[in-house]
């Protein structure tokens, strides 16, 4: 009987807005791969604006926000690179 | 004016006399995609958004495939083998026009494709995804007939279910051989995700049984988290034999199931899953875009074949080093490749290349451990620019997050890549 359930939940909602942003950004596309909003534990990006995408993601990379993939993939990033980064996934144009 | 915008305005120009007998416009740029899976799927869908003035056709003779993740889960019943089957198909809906047909030439200078079918397909940009193929010349004795016996399950063909079946199989205190290639490969930590899984089933069982890895290599990644996970979980169960000490499988008899290394010693096992190495698929060497060690040298910033001009190729047939080769490698690459033909149909500035990637194994359905990294491009090369794996010293709980975390990413890139 498997025991793993990898179906997504019907109702699940695709995160569109990254294709929206700025055509420069290869990094913003990448992140629906795991935060596109059809999955229970991981969250989708919805609803998060510009500044609190940045304020999340400079915290995991100065480390005062734990995690277990997200702090491996922003540690080289500069705060412009993730001000970039952030505008990019909420789908406004970059500053 | 860059190369591409000034061959599509003399295509343009050449197209012009006979526009108003045509039914459809003429597109801004044909780029052709060879291969449906991670790679070229999540090329054609970020193409069709990023330029959807930009014509784009997919060649994927399969209807249907298992997919490489998650098919260690499938062979050994932690999840049905029906669970990981994807296909081309939901790309029509975004207007990708998918042609069900193999690929059996390409000129890579004029850019044409030939198909099994009998098309011949111009482009003015090739993105080539056509994945790996095994190598049947370096274990004596081994070819797809010797395989079949010894099943790899690494292509997503039939081979999957044909293992799946040998593994519900087996009997009480059985004995498992597999056998890890040398690098590189696809799917590095694969190997030893089959090896705990398969230990999982036993173990689910109530079996007793033995799992041995036999390794042309001396380390693998993630080796200290998988070889703690095994102390843990399977103490005693799961050996791995390295190269140093002769591990590697040097010959096969597919007859007796029989694996002989490279120390001399023979081993019959009552399953053996024999992986073996690989090269970038036929279909790129036929190409002309492979180097001398099998696989497709490619500029870091944008994929661009170094053989052949206005011909990219992501995915496991490319030379991406330091980048794995993995599902996650192969989308982002994917999509570096469409908002870099985009901003040239364009006219833009292209991309920053900036790449992910983020791999679970899972060890047992409730437990998993992870790697992931960010690449970029310094002085021309691909590198990494921060990477990691999960802790040690993690705990079960966090280790039955990434379980949970490994699920949703399945879900979730196979959305992404294939709608």
């Amino acid at each position: 009987m498997p025991i793993l359930s990898i179906r997504a939940p019907a109702c699940c909602v695709l995160l569109l807005c990254c294709w929206s942003v700025s055509a420069q950004q290869s990094l913003a596309l990448s992140c629906p791969v795991c935060h596109g909003g059809s999955a229970a534990s991981v969250p989708g990006l919805q609803g998060y604006d510009v500044d609190a995408l940045a304020d999340r993601l400079r915290a995991y990379r100065d480390g005062e926000q734990p995690g277990t993939a997200m702090p491996r993939l922003v540690r080289a990033l500069s705060d412009a690179q993730i001000a970039r980064l952030a505008a990019a996934v909420a789908g406004v144009d970059s500053p | 004016m860059n190369r591409l915008r000034r061959e599509l305005l003399t295509a343009a120009l050449g197209a012009a006399l006979p526009w108003p007998l045509r039914a459809q416009p003429v597109p801004a740029a044909r780029v052709v995609i060879i291969g449906g899976g991670f790679g070229g799927a999540s090329c054609a869908r970020a193409l069709r958004r990023a330029a959807p003035q930009v014509q784009v056709r997919l060649i994927e003779p399969r209807a249907h495939f298992y997919t490489g993740p998650w098919t260690n889960a499938a062979i050994t019943g932690a999840c049905a083998t029906g669970d990981i089957v994807q296909s081309p198909a939901g790309l029509c809906d975004i207007g990708v026009d998918w042609v069900q047909d193999r690929v059996t030439g390409i000129d890579p200078v004029a850019r044409r494709v030939r198909t099994a079918g009998g098309m011949r397909l111009q482009a003015d940009r090739l993105v080539v995804s056509p994945g790996v193929e095994m190598r049947w010349d370096l274990i004596e004795g081994l070819d797809a007939a010797a395989s079949a016996t010894m099943p790899h399950a690494w292509l997503g063909d039939a081979q999957v279910p044909s293992l799946s079946a040998r593994m519900a199989a087996l009997r009480d205190g059985a004995t498992i051989a597999i056998s890890a290639p040398a690098n590189p490969y696809r799917c590095p930590p694969g190997p030893y995700e089959r090896a705990s899984l398969m230990a999982w089933q036993q173990s689910a069982r109530g079996h007793r049984g033995k799992i041995l890895v036999f390794d042309a290599k001396d380390d693998f990644t993630k080796r200290a988290l998988f070889q703690l996970g095994w102390d843990t979980l399977y103490p005693g169960r799961i050996e791995w034999v390295p190269r140093a000490a002769g591990g590697e499988v040097v010959a096969v008899d597919g007859g007796r199931g029989e694996l002989r290394l490279h120390n001399g010693e023979r081993v019959r096992a009552d399953l053996a899953s024999l992986i073996p190495a690989q090269r970038a698929a036929a279909i790129a060497r036929a190409a002309d875009l492979t180097d001398a060690g099998g696989w497709c040298p490619v500029r870091a910033a944008d994929f661009c074949s170094l053989r052949h001009a206005g011909i990219h190729v992501i995915g496991d047939a490319a030379a991406a080093q330091p980048m794995p080769k993995s599902a996650f490698s192969a989308n982002s690459q994917g999509k570096l490749v469409a908002l870099a033909i985009a901003a040239e149909v364009e006219g833009r500035p292209p991309p920053e290349p900036h790449l992910l990637n983020t791999c679970y194994s899972l060890l047992a359905p409730d437990y998993a451990i992870s790697v992931g990294g960010l690449y970029g491009v310094v002085a021309d090369l691909l590198v990494t620019l921060s990477d990691g794996s999960s802790p040690l010293s993690a705990t079960r709980a966090t280790r039955a997050l990434e379980a949970r975390y490994a699920q949703d990413w399945y879900v979730q890139i196979n959305r992404d890549t294939f709608g």
